[in-house]
């Protein structure tokens, strides 16, 4: 029984660092229509950005969480305006490959300056907090308390701000939305700049709880993806609802299936829900024009 | 007292014997060796300590001047720890660059991707640190040598570390690979010989950001050991996550899953529960002190914290022996058969080429490596039997016992 | 040097296949296959389980392409209703599912330790035998395709493209034509598979990961979906680029290899970046 509440405490904190992942990859799919496949160099790229400031400017982790953000804000803002934003009208299939090329020069310009070595992110190591049979580990409430910051700043601007309404009316109907006197491309720089910030903070999450290597977001994109389109790919509360339901079925399913197979279960999910619910849990059904 | 003109006629000889060994190093066609190691890829933690390590070591072979006066000549390619780039990579090394001998390649899918269509079809020596057995059994003679005990062995010498530590309730936890997999049969083999049973295993795959599942699961049985077949990345996130987890239970890990990380990431009071073991070497020897003070220099670590790089160290070693031993008109096949009679012996003891050069004049010679004694079967495989258990002693690796496979 | 060249040819020629394959399933018909080395490993571990068994090459093969359909005809019932994306996943997921049989199931697929000792049939004429027997296969290949567009079955394929629901008033379902174009795509994965087990002589998992179906992708692009040599000119393209990309260190001697490395990738990123914002109907498509 202890396991299995542990495995969940896992699942849980695992799913809402993928939920992150989720949430950059709807936003883009959103207001741009393509899958970023960017998306995990650049949470890598926050990483160790984090690691670089906790240990070469400030050993705080609230300056290195905050740093990785902006450091990644800004690259995302710089390949917008160098490569993304060139890409109005025209398919999906240009800017995804684009994306491609953005995370291999992302993953390796990286491993130029700072090698491929695995790095350990120099985390004060304290002993877990005992509350019979459960067993929570500080960092996961650290994580937790952060990536639960994200989704609430996240929601609130989404629902109760002009700008907020303004990327749900261009991810409805872009045309629609440029002659109602949306400004299309400014919220398209909201959105990227956005994305950045949760990409950063995320990898800064995974910096202090798991090894930085240089294939770190890479590995996770997958199960971000998976999350997505197991909410709706259009939606964020979908995103991070099956984020999460992915984590928890991944690690629940370990004393069945085994550490290995544990890595199907996300698909698996996957198959059972969208046969039953074709576009996804949250999904809205595709416009006919 | 030294009469002029002796010392005239001594002076003028060295002059010329010097132009003409001058002569024959820059004569003599130079001999092409491939490294192919894991740079990127999931190998990267050990492909790029291994391939300075090689380059070093011809380095110091051309500065005693050469193997029979040859020059080694090293043609670099990254593996990228995939077999089908290794094999476009091999192809590089051995039908652009010409070389004779490929060192260095690290994951069982590359070395036996690279031997069955690159190096077997084309005679071409490879040396090899994965584990598979299948490598040695599909090599031509003379032509594949694994450079590494078998992974099994080194899960035998586990099972005695428990036992010997009075362990009655180990677990397992292994990566999912060939070598993972070997590590396990063999503790699992050689523990229920002694009679015992293991409490849990888990099998997990490699490249995740976290183990905490994984591990939390093999130790719901509450072990008393936990064996961890893994690698530096993995490693660190599972010795990380089991001192974070509070678990009173000990730990047997692989050999070159423990780099000089460990000690500054989880003190020196957690690291004194870790055991392992590597194949015996007398500690000290020349070869193992050369090899760490090069490793030291290209790559700015303790030599122990790679294994592999030691592994290296013997291989280009024992190559350069070779060729010196086989002669200036020897052909490949000459070569491939002096390895064996370089590593195995009989002959005297040498730790590194230039000695090795020197003691040839004598008679044979054995090199005695920087990774193990170095002992080699028919088919390549090396077949040491004795190992050195390894414990931690204020933070540093210290050999406390010889453990023998019977 | 020659035989250099030979052995990248052969990864062309292999990749290639693939990229023929899956412009029939996303250049032509619009099916997202994002787990076409799923097929792949199919064949390649088809004719390694019963090459090393024994079994002759054209058994072998045989097997490969049944096994393949086996897998495609319900993978195709089941999800060809789904939406683009959806397929993506779910072909995502296939392919993750097979790579983990293939290391876990010791007892069919000797697991993570791979199957050495394949027989290599053609390597008597080596390494030009196993080439020509692949050009053959990928003229083979395109002509299928030309065949298929220009058939009357093609021709209902481009209806469905235009006006789906026209389609099923005249009584024709849009899924078993899709699920063909599937099947017979898979199918010639699968033979690429079987191609690279005779050809390196050992598989193992870790050569099955889903970079091979991203590199299909990749090479498919580069050429232009939709036109019918673009396969070939795209695998050309991915392999130039990669190989190609070796011989930086050439420009730049004295670089450190963990450096020269990560150049190389990064080269080959920004070679992506730059084709698509300057040419991103590939290299041989047309502009729409």
């Amino acid at each position: 029984m202890q396991l299995v509440i542990n495995l969940l405490i896992n699942g849980a904190v695992e799913g809402l660092m993928t939920a992150l992942i989720a949430l950059a990859l709807v936003a883009i799919y959103l207001v741009a229509r393509f899958p970023q496949a960017a998306t995990g160099d650049y949470v890598t790229a926050g990483a160790y950005s984090a690691y670089i400031v906790y240990t070469k400017v400030a050993a705080s982790m609230v300056i290195a969480g905050l740093a990785a953000a902006s450091a990644i804000a800004i690259l995302s803002l710089t390949y917008f305006f160098l490569v993304f934003g060139r890409f109005r009208g025209r398919t999906y299939v240009s800017p995804l490959l684009a994306s491609v090329g953005v995370a291999f020069l992302t993953r390796n310009v990286l491993t130029f300056f700072v090698g491929h070595d695995p790095i350990v992110f120099p985390t004060p190591l304290l002993p877990p907090i005992r509350l019979d049979p459960i067993l929570l580990q500080p960092i996961d409430l650290v994580v937790v308390a952060a990536a639960l910051i994200v989704l609430g700043i996240l929601s609130i601007l989404l629902r109760s701000t002009d700008i907020g309404r303004e990327i749900r009316a261009v991810s409805d109907d872009p045309d629609l939305a440029k002659i109602s006197g949306i400004r299309s491309r400014q919220v398209l720089i909201i959105v990227w700049l956005i994305v950045g910030l949760i990409c950063g903070v995320c990898g800064f999450l995974l910096a202090i709880r798991s090894v930085v290597e240089p294939d770190l977001g890479w590995n996770l994109l997958l199960n971000g993806f998976a999350g997505a389109i197991l909410g709706g790919l259009t939606s964020f509360p979908g995103a991070v609802v099956g984020s999460l339901l992915i984590g928890l079925a991944q690690e629940l399913s370990i004393p069945l299936v085994g550490g290995s197979y544990k890595l199907a279960v996300p698909f698996l999910v996957i198959l059972v829900v969208l046969l039953v619910k074709p576009a996804g849990l949250f999904g809205r059904v595709a416009k006919v024009r | 007292m030294i009469r002029r003109r002796d010392f005239l006629i001594g002076c003028t000889s060295v002059a010329v014997a010097s132009g003409i060994e001058r002569q024959a190093f820059a004569q003599a066609a130079p001999f092409r060796v491939g490294v192919l190691t894991p740079i990127t890829g999931s190998g990267s933690a050990y492909g790029s300590g291994m391939q300075l390590t090689i380059q070093g070591v011809a380095e110091a072979i051309n500065a005693a001047g050469g193997a029979t006066g040859r020059r080694i000549e090293i043609f670099v390619e990254d593996s990228q720890t995939k077999p089908e780039a290794a094999v476009l990579a091999a192809q590089k090394l051995v039908n652009v660059s010409k070389v004779e001998a490929i060192l260095g390649t690290w994951s069982s899918g590359e070395a036996m991707a690279v031997l069955t269509s690159v190096t077997n079809p084309n005679d071409v020596i490879h040396m090899t640190v994965a584990g598979t057995p299948d490598f040695t059994s599909q090599a031509k003679p003379n032509l594949g040598w694994q450079v590494t005990p078998s992974s099994y062995a080194y899960g035998v010498i586990y099972a005695k570390i428990a036992r010997e530590l009075g362990y009655k309730r180990p677990a397992t936890l292994q990566f999912n690979n060939a070598s993972g997999l070997a590590q396990i049969q063999g503790f699992n083999d050689a523990w229920q010989k002694m009679g015992g049973t293991v409490v849990s295993s888990v099998i997990y795959e490699g490249n995740r950001p976290s183990y905490r599942s994984e591990l939390q699961s093999v130790l719901s049985g509450q072990p008393d050991v936990l064996i961890c077949a893994s690698y530096a990345t993995d490693a660190l996130s599972i010795l990380r996550e089991a001192f974070q987890a509070g678990t009173s239970a000990n730990f047997i890990v692989s050999a070159w899953a423990l780099t000089d990380k460990l000690s500054e990431m989880l003190g020196n009071e957690f690291v004194a529960r870790i055991s392992s073991c590597n194949a015996r070497l007398a500690q000290d020897t020349p070869s193992v002190k050369a090899y760490d003070e090069l490793y030291r220099r290209v790559k700015g670590a303790d030599g122990s914290s790679n294994s592999y790089g030691a592994m290296c160290f013997d291989m280009m070693n024992m190559l350069g022996l070779a060729v010196e031993v086989a002669g200036p008109s020897a052909d490949r096949a000459r070569i491939a058969t002096a390895i064996r009679a370089v590593a195995n012996g009989p002959g005297t003891k040498v730790y590194g080429f230039a000695e090795g050069k020197k003691a040839l004049a004598s008679g044979a010679i054995k090199y005695s490596g920087a990774s193990a004694e170095l002992h080699f079967d028919d088919h390549g495989a090396e077949t040491s039997s004795a190992f050195d258990w390894l414990r931690y002693e204020n933070g540093k690796q210290k050999a406390v016992a010889i453990l023998t496979i019977s | 040097m020659s035989a250099y060249l030979a052995a990248v040819l052969t990864q062309v020629g292999i990749y290639a296949l693939m990229t023929t394959a899956l412009n029939l399933q996303y250049g032509f018909t619009g099916l997202i296959n994002f787990g076409l080395v799923a097929f792949y490993c199919i064949g390649a571990y088809a004719v390694a389980i019963l090459g090393t068994l024994g079994y002759g090459p054209l058994f072998a093969v045989s097997v490969a392409l049944l096994v393949a359909a086996a897998a495609a005809w319900p993978l195709g019932l089941l999800t060809l209703r789904l939406r683009g994306d959806f397929l993506a996943i779910v072909t995502l997921g296939l392919s993750e599912v097979i790579r983990l049989v293939a290391i876990n199931e010791r007892s069919l697929t000797k697991g993570a330790g791979g199957i050495a000792g394949i027989p290599q049939p053609l390597a008597a004429w080596s390494p030009w035998g196993l080439l020509a027997t692949l050009l053959f296969a990928n003229v083979v290949a395109v002509l299928i395709f030309r065949r298929l567009v220009r058939s009357p079955f093609g021709r209902v394929i481009r209806a469905i493209r235009d006006d789906e629901d026209a389609l099923r008033t005249l009584g024709k379902s849009p899924l078993g034509f899709r699920t063909r174009i599937l099947v017979i795509g898979c199918m010639l994965m699968s033979l690429a598979g079987a191609f690279q087990a005779s050809n390196i002589g050992f598989v193992s998992p870790d050569q099955f990961s889903p970079e091979v179906t991203f590199l299909v992708w990749i090479a498919l692009i580069l050429g232009g979906s939709g036109s019918l040599w673009g396969a070939l000119v795209g695998a050309l393209a991915l392999f130039g680029f990669l190989e190609g990309s070796r011989y930086i260190r050439d420009l730049i001697p004295g670089i450190a290899e963990s450096d020269l490395a990560s150049l190389r990738l990064a080269a080959v990123g920004l070679g992506f970046i730059v084709l698509t914002l300057f040419r991103p109907q590939g290299i041989v498509g047309l502009k729409n």
